[in-house]
């Protein structure tokens, strides 16, 4: 990488807010004024407690939820004045996630699984997404795993495929609501390190929200959100 | 009896005449093969002492329902008395009329229940599977895809429940009527099974079926992601 060059910004999120029950008199801001960007390959970790509003601030980043107020740009793209359709696209493209809980279809074997947002860009199955998905697991240590159904696969394994899940449209950045919350420390540092290792080799910027003050000092950067304002 | 045979036939004014069987037909019903002959015209105007003359012409049409409109229009054009086949069995017709619109009501209400039960099956499959359509929503599955999938789903159940009737329908039928004989082995009820109203029925199915899951698959399209994947 030229060292005299600055990272790509691939996310800026330029005096976002958002409030629910707009207009009603039960209205209530979440998130308040919020600044901050990321650049390309940066690890960055969310802290804050339970209702300050990180999830949030996730999902508005990710592109599920609309800021009220603000603008947000990912990968370069200003997101304000998009339709639902548009985001979608580019939410697919430049965005993964990782959840708290796995979230895989369990009726589907962990390569399967995988090949999910491939197939949705592609919409009929081939072999080159059936390689690209086995790359993917290979890469999370899990290729002996590939045909198991993803229910049978241990809580660790199954956060695994769903990191595997989310690289698969290879995205510029990615999302992770607590994905070590649920897990034995064993598996956590587990999926944190391939989380970092995937930054590091990929350049893909981590928005990591955590509880965990070890797992965060482990961080490039640390946003603290309390109270819906970024500290 | 058989091909070959010959047969001595006496009429009701006493003339007789011996003839040779040429050939044995079925008309499917028990009571016209008992009562019907069918011979050279010679042979039967010299039998019934009609030289020259006949007591009645049977006119077959293509619109057997249009019989009794033909039949007024001989009347008028040739002034013999012609009779359609509504008059002479009105009995009958009125029973094919009335078993006609049964059929047509039993039709109707049985497309109605398939089609709430496909609609029901899918608002429930709808409702379970919402934390997975959030999942793929926010994979970037556009509510385009949601909306096929849905609706594809609806399609294959009435396709597949149409193919099933179709099949045990049809092993039914077949054993009613090898069970059901005349005394003589015939079948008491001659059944076609015609590949043109197979192919209407899974059509109609599966025309049910997408249109009874459209409201549904709208319902899984319009969901907000963000909503579904909390549960």
């Amino acid at each position: 990488m030229d060292n005299n060059k600055p990272d790509p910004v691939v996310v800026q999120l330029q005096d976002v807010c958002k409030s629910f029950n707009m207009g009603q008199p039960n209205e209530i801001e979440i998130l308040h004024h919020i600044n901050f960007s990321l650049c390309r390959g940066e690890f960055c970790a969310v802290m804050g407690p339970s209702g300050s509003g990180k999830s949030t601030l996730l999902n508005i980043i990710g592109l599920l939820d609309r800021p009220t107020h603000g603008q947000l740009a990912v990968t370069g793209e200003e997101t304000t004045g998009l339709d639902d359709q548009a985001l979608t696209r580019l939410r697919g493209h430049a965005i993964g996630f990782v959840f708290q809980h796995h979230h895989l279809l369990n009726a589907f074997t962990a390569l399967e699984n995988v090949m999910m947002p491939l197939l949705g860009a592609t919409g009929f199955p081939n072999s080159s997404i059936e390689a690209r998905a086995a790359e993917l697991l290979d890469n999370v240590g899990l290729s002996a795993f590939a045909h198991q159904p993803s229910g049978s696969l241990s809580g660790g394994q199954q956060q695994r495929v769903a990191v595997a899940r989310a690289l698969a449209m290879n995205p510029a950045l990615l999302l992770a609501d607590e994905p070590t919350g649920n897990l034995d420390s064993k598996s956590a540092d587990a999926v944190f390190d391939l989380l970092r290792r995937v930054s590091r080799e990929q350049g893909t910027t981590v928005l990591f929200v955590t509880h965990n003050p070890d797992l965060a000092a482990r961080c490039d950067k640390t946003i603290q959100v309390v109270d819906g304002r970024v500290i | 009896m058989s091909v070959g045979d010959k047969l001595r036939i006496t009429s009701a004014n006493g003339s007789a005449n011996t003839l040779t069987i040429s050939g044995i037909f079925d008309l499917g019903n028990k009571g016209a093969n008992s009562r019907t002959t069918l011979m050279a015209l010679r042979s039967a105007q010299s039998l019934l002492g009609l030289t020259g003359g006949v007591s009645a012409l049977d006119v077959t049409v293509h619109d057997v329902y249009g019989a009794e409109t033909i039949a007024h229009r001989i009347t008028a054009l040739t002034g013999v008395e012609a009779d359609s086949w509504i008059k002479t069995n009105e009995q009958f017709f009125t029973a094919i009329s009335a078993q006609t619109t049964a059929n047509t009501a039993i039709r109707v209400f049985v497309g109605l229940s398939v089609a709430f039960g496909i609609a029901s099956v899918l608002v429930v499959s709808v409702v379970q599977k919402s934390r997975e359509i959030g999942i793929l929503r926010a994979m970037g599955i556009t509510r385009e895809q949601v909306l096929r999938i849905f609706l594809l789903q609806g399609g294959l159940l009435g396709l597949g429940g149409a193919l099933a009737g179709s099949v045990l329908g049809s092993a039914g039928l077949y054993v009613w009527q090898q069970a059901q004989r005349n005394p003589d082995g015939t079948v008491m009820f001659a059944v076609s099974f015609e590949p043109m109203m197979f192919a209407m029925a899974l059509l109609l199915a599966t025309a049910t079926g997408l249109l009874a899951s459209f409201a549904p698959a709208l319902r899984a399209a319009r969901l907000d992601p963000v909503s579904a994947i909390r549960g």
